[in-house]
């Protein structure tokens, strides 16, 4: 199952807004244009499904209460809707499921968060449409949506089953090998990485292996010197540990840990792993930080040839600003979101005519989408005297 | 050892480059590559590679494309600048591909398409890299079809691992020899280092 296309109403930056998605999309536009809170519309579905410590009420307040979530845009319709279809293949035209999930804050009392709509669709049929009967009868019932409930969302166990897996990733070299130090608080979900290691250590052995074996290959050909990948476990308090072994000079200098990698390597390990970890829908934020130019021009082939050897080819939404990323004439069109701040909250489109007349024309995303989403008035920024 | 400039428009041009350098051997090896932008950042750039070439060689790749001859190209190129000794200004004509098809055997090989399906004269293409994808589309292993081609339904005109697959290509199975044979723009680029390289070797 692949989510193809996604509309907003008032979901933090956006006022309104569609957008459509492929096998491997790639989202771009300007710093603050709602690619982060984007990609937060899928964490979001995936916290209010979760089984324990999840729905709608632990998910909003997470994220600082409806008021912070809701578009500062929504002047008379405070409702926050989400909704989201589903096809079979990417290449399939007609939606399979249709979810729809709105809500918004009572305007008397004591302000309850209350689901106001909340739909599943699976074909053309409707197999839930709510507020029904039930609920106008006991509004309780609308601070819960079915979805979070196993009972109640047992005609449409796909839909909680691929919200519920989900995989975000950004990992932050820092928090890993400074954890220690920095202390032990960590988000749930781990969306940065502080627990990765954990999540290597709790991956079976033979898989593990195997992965690791994947990645080594890739590392040796990326990171100069590099010789080979190993996981342990410490003796004395069994931590995990990944160590690597470089081509030295010294060639007794030894096995490094993790906390001596470089950032460009950690970051590469992260990415590596959790393409090969699962087949979820996976979103990886700015896959090219810490990274060279030359592997980052690499990784949409990397991707695309990891996707390729599941059994199902995962769907991945990336966010990015890298030309090198972009710059590969292989893109499809189609795969690329812009996202354009306005007056009125972002604007999401695809690429339009114009910019596909430069693409036909042989150019690349890179050269002809990216440079749109510069800001208007960039400029400034140099011809500013600050001091 | 000399070392040698080399600027082009995309990797795959590199890597013939590379190549060519690297079966010239003796003494010559690639000190700074520049370009991978298109032809239009090599335009620009031209004044800066001629200066360049007054002091170190420099090997200067550029498809000839729709234009109709090599010389109205360099002409347009040139204006007044005068191309020093160690300018190697070389014209593909038309585009890299026809270079790589025209090793046929190599590419038979390497693509699975019938060696005869292979145009002997790939320099006479007026467009080499859509006539590549095509004999790929038609006749290509499902391998090569994978990296070369787009997807179903793409709007790209190349697959992802386009550029990947065939520089594996160029930097293994493809034969220079048997190439420069059947491509005669390259066959004076290959004669054209040689002659730099024995000018050097002289001045030394």
């Amino acid at each position: 199952m692949y989510i193809t296309r996604l509309k907003l109403k008032n979901w933090r930056n956006f006022h309104e807004a569609e957008v459509h998605l492929t096998q491997t999309s790639y989202l771009i536009g300007p710093n603050a244009s709602g690619k982060s809170n984007l990609l937060d519309v899928f964490r979001f579905l995936r916290d209010v499904c979760k089984p324990a410590g999840g729905g709608l009420q632990k998910a909003v307040k997470d994220r600082g209460g409806i008021s912070k979530l809701r578009c500062l845009h929504a002047r008379h319709d405070p409702e926050v809707k989400i909704e989201v279809f589903f096809n079979e293949r990417v290449d399939d035209p007609s939606t399979s499921w249709r979810y729809v999930l709105g809500f918004k804050s009572e305007s008397k009392g004591t302000h309850r968060l209350l689901v106001s709509c909340e739909e599943v669709w699976h074909a053309n049929a409707c197999i839930l449409k709510r507020p029904d009967p039930d609920d106008k009868k006991d509004d309780r019932l609308l601070t819960e949506t079915h979805l979070e409930q196993a009972r109640a969302s047992s005609e449409f166990r796909e839909i909680v089953d691929y919200f519920s897996i989900i995989t975000y990733l950004h990992l932050v070299p820092q928090l890993l090998k400074y954890g220690d130090k920095i202390g032990g608080n960590r988000l749930e979900d781990d969306p940065f990485g502080q627990g990765f290691l954990e999540r290597v250590a709790g991956c079976p052995v033979k898989i593990r292996d195997a992965r690791l074996k994947k990645i080594n290959k890739v590392l040796s050909a990326a990171v100069p010197q590099f010789k080979e990948l190993r996981f342990i476990k410490d003796e004395v308090n069994g931590k995990p540990h990944l160590e690597a072994l470089y081509e030295h000079h010294r060639p007794h200098a030894g096995w490094q840990r993790e906390d001596q990698f470089s950032d460009g390597t950690l970051r590469l390990l992260s990415i590596l792993w959790s393409l090969l970890d699962g087949n979820s829908l996976l979103l990886i934020e700015e896959p090219e930080l810490s990274l060279h130019q030359a592997v980052v021009e690499e990784l949409p082939v990397l991707i695309d040839r990891i996707q390729r050897t599941g059994k199902q080819r995962r769907q991945i939404i990336i966010s990015s600003h890298s030309e090198d990323l972009l710059s590969n004439k292989g893109i499809d069109a189609r795969s690329v979101v812009v996202l354009e701040p306005s007056h009125e909250g972002t604007i999401s489109r695809s690429v339009d005519d114009a910019e596909r007349t430069g693409l036909n024309a042989g150019l690349s995303v890179a050269e002809v989408v990216l440079p749109q989403t510069r800001p208007k008035r960039i400029e400034q920024l140099g011809q500013m005297r600050l001091l | 050892m000399t070392g040698i400039f080399v600027a082009t428009e995309d990797v795959l041009s590199e890597a013939i480059a590379d190549r060519l350098i690297k079966e010239e051997n003796q003494s010559m090896y690639v000190a700074v590559r520049l370009g991978r932008k298109g032809n239009t950042y090599l335009k620009k750039e031209l004044r800066s590679f001629t200066k360049i070439a007054r002091s170190v060689p420099v090997l200067l790749f550029t498809d000839l494309d729709r234009i109709e001859c090599p010389s109205i190209l360099i002409n347009d190129w040139r204006g007044r600048v005068i191309f020093p000794e160690m300018m190697l200004f070389r014209v593909v004509v038309r585009k890299i591909e026809a270079w790589l098809l025209a090793d046929r055997q190599g590419f038979a090989q390497f693509s699975g398409v019938p060696f005869n399906r292979i145009p002997q004269h790939p320099e006479s293409l007026s467009d080499p890299k859509e006539s590549l994808l095509n004999l790929v589309r038609h006749y290509g292993k499902k391998a090569v079809k994978v990296d070369i081609l787009p997807e179903r339904g793409s709007t790209a005109k190349i697959g992802l691992a386009y550029n990947q697959a065939l520089c594996g290509f160029v930097q293994g199975a493809w034969s220079l020899d048997r190439a420069a044979q059947a491509a005669n723009s390259l066959d004076r680029a290959r004669r054209r280092l040689h002659e730099l390289r024995l000018t050097l070797a002289d001045k030394k």
